[in-house]
């Protein structure tokens, strides 16, 4: 009894020790960094008017291009300069006006050229400016005007032109390609001659000079994603590379379109079936203009390949437990989420250097608006032991003790959630057991089996509640301390064997569970 | 059982759970914290692969 009342006075300062301790103050949460990459920088207010913002890089820094403001039908079109986090230069090229869409290019000879979409209750217009760096002046070009309805201006910089694209309705929506040479429209055709909207047109020219244009076309059963290339003979027959989605177009989303070696790749976005959110697919056409089957990659919209590195990568706005966040992939297709702490992030651009990469993304901002913010891996953060953990590096002891008891909490409810899985491994195990070969087994092998079962068992459709999947060292570390901690613990114990295959069964869900949802409650 | 019998219980669960959570963050020190995603179609495989180990196990034995 004296133990006892030892052990309860123990129990009772360490309880009013961590109560009263300055130490409560520790947060609930912390913010898991991505390994290797750099604090995120808040770089400039920007607006979500146009579907996207530009980032070019050369020698001379970072060129963004936005359409700023607060009113659609005052937006300026901004032209920044920034070298690392500085703001070098920052011109509004065009003041107040309606602007559908802007592209930024960047020539070999370092001219940023910049084109961009202007409606007015009267006319609607194609425009051009250049300028050099450092910034001289400018002066804007109409290219040209048209009464029609005109939207979707995408553009590749080539060294000597650009080659413009944009949707433009005469009776139907219907594509159509220009080329600029000196400021000037030198050539202008339209692509497409169809009773359905051809909208969201992506161009790219590549070593060769071949032109290669991908839209997204609405028919009477659903999108399609188009492509076609210019060879000697003109446009080749369009080609359905994959199926689209409304929801896409809706959302401002558009096909990414890169070239690697003599393939041409493709991403969009699109709803699998049995589904009701975009997922990322990817398609590519060989040398000879062949297309495959199109991939599904993963949950998300928006996808941009990384330019100016010569293997397809890809960033994304992906689906998080706090909205939107921002996905990169390399080409082994290794996944990072590169969105920090409990903010919405979407709209993400990419560019690489070497073995560099450096992606901008767009997030609201508290007080309205939303802002521009950047990663790279050229600066990566420090992270201290305790936060590669997972656990608060202010508070690392407290953070794990209230880890410990909300892991445990959440663990019982999802070993309540699992009675499905469990009587099912219990009645298979209470078969097996029938055969003398596995009655005669001892413990660990007993709950080694009960365990495999229940893992295999929980992927039928029995009800259940299951972990996020965080890789399969942590699936296969969870099972491993589940089987041990569950031997430890009922190594000693005496019973019938009906009680002892109930301990294991609810002892080792409950400690796979536990072992399974560390993670997940860190980033909840 | 005595009460030491039970306060030994009662250590072997909380060494199991506080070890096991200290193997679980060693192995977020050492790898890198673990995000989630990716696909656990192969590890479906690798489950049914130990399963038909553990089950093949006993049978090897008696005809061993």
């Amino acid at each position: 009894m004296r133990n006892l009342d030892r052990v309860k006075g123990i129990a009772g300062v360490l309880a009013i020790f961590l109560i009263f301790s300055p130490l409560v103050l520790a947060r609930d949460y912390i913010e898991v960094w991505p390994e290797g990459w750099s604090e995120i920088t808040p770089l400039f207010k920007t607006s979500i008017f146009a579907d996207r913002f530009y980032a070019v890089s050369d020698t001379s820094g970072t060129s963004f291009l936005s359409v700023d403001g607060v009113y659609f039908r005052e937006l300026d079109l901004t032209y920044r300069l920034l070298q690392g986090d500085a703001l070098v230069e920052e011109v509004i090229l065009r003041h107040r006006a309606e602007i559908d869409s802007a592209c930024l290019g960047v020539d070999h000879e370092g001219r940023r050229h910049i084109l961009w979409l202007e409606r007015s209750p009267e006319i609607n217009s194609v425009n051009y400016t250049a300028l050099e760096v450092p910034y001289a002046g400018h002066e804007s070009t109409v290219l040209l005007e048209t009464r029609n309805m005109i939207q979707d201006l995408a553009a590749y910089q080539g060294d000597e032109s650009i080659h413009a694209v944009w949707s433009e309705r005469e009776q139907y929506f219907q594509i159509r390609c220009a080329e600029i040479r000196g400021g000037e429209l030198v050539q202008i055709e339209t692509v497409t001659d169809t009773p359905d909207m051809s909208v969201r047109p992506s161009i790219l020219v590549d070593e060769e000079g071949t032109v290669h244009l991908a839209w997204m076309e609405t028919t009477q059963i659903g999108v399609d994603i188009v492509y076609s290339r210019r060879t000697g003979e003109g446009w080749s027959v369009p080609r359905k590379v994959g199926s689209g989605s409304v929801q896409d177009i809706q959302q401002g989303g558009s096909i990414a379109v890169a070239a690697f070696g003599d393939e041409v790749h493709f991403a969009w976005s699109a709803l699998p079936p049995n589904s009701n959110s975009l997922h990322i697919y990817l398609n590519k056409a060989d040398a000879g203009g062949r297309t495959g089957s199109p991939s599904l990659t993963a949950a998300g919209s928006r996808a941009r390949f990384v330019s100016g590195i010569d293997r397809p990568e890809l960033v994304w706005q992906g689906i998080g437990p706090f909205g939107a966040q921002i996905q990169y992939r390399d080409e082994q297709g290794n996944e990072t989420n590169l969105t920090v702490g409990r903010k919405g992030a979407f709209r993400p651009e990419a560019y690489g250097q070497g073995s560099y990469r450096y992606v901008y993304w767009l997030q609201a901002e508290p007080d309205g608006g939303y802002r521009v913010y950047g990663i790279n891996n050229e600066f990566p953060k420090p992270i201290s032991l305790w936060r590669r953990m997972g656990l608060d590096e202010q508070s690392p002891l407290y953070h794990a003790l209230f880890l410990f008891v909300s892991t445990f909490m959440l663990a019982a409810v999802y070993t309540i959630g699992n009675f499905g899985p469990l009587a099912a491994a219990g009645l298979i195990y209470a078969l097996l057991h029938r055969f003398g070969p596995y009655a005669r087994q001892g413990l660990l092998y007993q709950t080694a089996l009960l365990g495999a079962l229940m893992t295999v068992l929980r992927r039928l459709p029995i009800p259940g509640v299951q972990p996020r999947f965080f890789g399969a060292f942590h699936h296969g570390l969870a099972y491993a301390l589940a089987t041990l901690g569950t031997f430890l613990i009922l190594r000693k114990a005496r019973g019938s064997r009906l009680f002892v295959t109930l301990g294991i069964l609810i002892l080792w869900m409950l400690l796979y569970q536990f072992f399974a949802l560390i993670p997940q409650t860190i980033l909840r | 059982m005595n009460i030491k019998q039970s306060w030994k219980a009662l250590g072997t669960v909380l060494l199991v759970f506080l070890g096991g959570m200290a193997a679980v963050f060693a192995s977020f020190a050492f790898g890198g914290f673990p995000f989630p995603g990716g696909s656990a179609a192969g590890i479906v495989w690798a489950e049914l692969a130990l399963l038909a180990v553990l089950l093949a196990v006993p049978l090897f034995r008696l005809f061993s």
